[in-house]
């Protein structure tokens, strides 16, 4: 029987619970848990919370963003590396898109450290990340 | 030692790309008719009519404009094939380039002697309840639906920007993984763009007709290099600007596979295909080296080993340029050029037809177009037209031996054949 994973993550964040996947026998994680692990194939895996801690690499922004995000435009959209070990990309808080010249300032300050949190974007809770101080 | 033929394309058809509601040789012509153009010239390359086909797979990705499901159902009587063996397949914007390997192992199988492969796409328009009469798709739409190709679960609505992940964080991990300045950079990607459009414009399917030096003069400006970092290019997410990235149109293309055997009774210089493999990944494509692609690497080794070639042996190289960094990234990828060797190559004009390390000469994503299943047909065309020596005025000055095709299929998958000339 294959858990409901999607309603699993989407619900741990309305508690302000970020959950991931861990394989049982590699030990790798994977983020956003899917039914398998990302690394070896294995299903052999447990979804628990991840630390939220991460490291962004690159962002920028889109003069055309989805339909759907185009109210946050121009927002960064950036890489971040989670202290677990997968990448993902998400909006990031706490760095300025707002002119191709303030982005390419902004890049050549990364990396840098942030945390992950919950917020409301476009109607659902999602994740993502703003930078440590 | 160069591998024994799996296949062989003996056939390849093409239509202009562009729009069906404006270009002149398109203007009126419903998605079926798009299909049927590409499909008979490629027939009439190889003097193959309905009834020398055993087969026919049909690709097409978006069916948001062609309101069409079942496009083998749909298309067999228009093609003449009815009652035949048919399916159709999408793997996104790397289709076409799938269908080699799908069609190559039918024909190596011995089920199919020959099996005609052809894609199309519209992007511009839909039929409004009405086959004859098309409403324009507005572009964020276009990208609503196009997007449904990449993960719906997470990614999509964790503020997905495909322009940001696609185009610019790529272009700044090269820029930094070599240690270029960001204004070292943008004058890469301006000579990538000087020779996308020297090549469209030599080519008469192509969507873009002008070189980049006769639209600057258009707009004024004597020196290219200025109407590049001016205002008419803006960044479509800095670094990336608006000419680094794809058109999207309408179009067509096909091609024909058969046996190695018995290729030559179908067309005089047959191409064979040596090797392929295709590789997919969920999103991210990439970690903190936003350079360094799984999918890439593993396609280009596998579709390399099953050729018994390397990346020294291409005389000719087409990949994928949705956003043109990509004519840098996966050039090196594949051996083509050496590590962060490709920027002085383009600059120096080596990419060009004209010279030692030919690229993308059909105008790629941006000059030719992108319609998106139908495009690496476009690709497959112009590197059997170019063996042939058939290329026109942008025919390549050395003899292309040796060839690879690279595609990326969104979401991400990424398809590489290898190609022999007979």
């Amino acid at each position: 029987m294959v858990e409901k994973v999607a309603e699993m993550f989407y619900g741990g964040l309305a508690e302000d619970k970020i959950l991931g996947a861990q394989c049982k026998d590699c030990k790798k994680w994977t983020f956003p848990p899917v039914t398998a692990c990302k690394k070896c194939g294995s299903r052999n895996i447990i979804y628990k919370k991840i630390s939220g801690e991460g490291t962004v690499y690159f962002y920028s922004t889109s003069m055309l963003p989805p339909k759907k995000f185009a109210k946050y435009s121009p927002y960064a959209y950036g890489l971040v590396e989670l202290k677990e070990g997968p990448t993902f990309m998400t909006m990031i808080e706490g760095l300025d898109a707002s002119t191709p010249e303030k982005i390419a300032e902004g890049n050549k300050e990364l990396p840098l450290k942030v945390k992950a949190k919950v917020s409301e974007k476009a109607g659902m809770n999602v994740v993502v990340f703003k930078v440590v101080k | 030692m160069v591998s024994k033929p799996m296949a062989s394309i003996v056939g390849v058809g093409c239509t202009k790309f562009g729009n069906v509601m404006q270009t002149p040789e398109l203007k009126g012509k419903t998605f079926h008719e798009l299909v049927a153009e590409a499909a008979f010239e490629a027939m009439d390359d190889s003097g193959m009519t309905g009834k020398d086909i055993d087969a026919f797979y049909i690709g097409s990705m978006l069916s948001h404009g062609s309101h069409v499901y079942s496009h083998h159902t749909q298309l067999c009587d228009w093609l003449g094939l009815q009652h035949k063996p048919a399916l159709h397949f999408a793997t996104a914007c790397s289709t076409l380039n799938t269908g080699l390997g799908l069609a190559a192992m039918s024909v190596a199988s011995g089920k199919f002697k020959s099996v005609l492969v052809v894609g199309a796409e519209t992007l511009s328009s839909y039929p409004d309840d009405n086959p004859i009469k098309r409403k324009a798709i507005d572009p964020t739409d276009l990208w609503y639906w196009t997007d449904f190709g990449v993960d719906q679960i997470y990614a999509y609505h964790h503020c997905y920007d495909v322009a940001t992940a696609y185009g610019a964080i790529p272009t700044m991990g090269y820029a930094k993984k070599h240690d270029l300045s960001m204004e070292k950079m943008d004058e890469a990607m301006y000579h990538v763009h000087k020779t996308v459009r020297t090549h469209s414009a030599l080519n008469p399917k192509a969507f873009v007709t002008d070189t980049l030096e006769a639209a600057a003069k258009k707009k004024g400006f004597k020196d290219t290099l200025e109407y590049w970092k001016s205002k008419n290019n803006p960044f479509f997410a800095y670094p990336t600007r608006l000419l680094s990235a794809l058109n999207t149109v309408d179009g067509a293309s096909a091609y024909i596979v058969t046996a190695p055997e018995n290729a030559k009774k179908h067309h005089e210089q047959p191409v064979d295909i040596i090797g392929f493999h295709w590789s997919a990944s969920n999103y991210p494509w990439y970690d903190k080296d936003s350079t360094n692609w799984p999918i890439d690497t593993t396609a280009f080794s596998k579709a390399y080993q099953m050729a018994g070639i390397s990346g020294k042996d291409l005389d000719y190289l087409t990949v994928h340029d949705c956003m043109q960094i990509y004519q840098l990234i996966v050039s090196e990828v594949a051996g083509y050029y050496g590590k962060g060797e490709s920027p002085k190559g383009f600059a120096e004009g080596r990419s060009l037809y004209s010279g030692d390390k030919p690229m993308n000469t059909s105008g790629g994503r941006h000059g030719k177009g992108h319609a998106f299943g139908a495009s690496p047909g476009a690709e497959t065309y112009e590197i059997v037209k170019q063996m042939r020596g058939e290329a026109g005025k942008r025919q390549v000055k050395h003899d292309i031996e040796v060839a690879a095709q690279h595609n990326h299929g969104y979401g991400m998958h990424a398809a590489v054949t290898v190609f022999k000339k007979r």
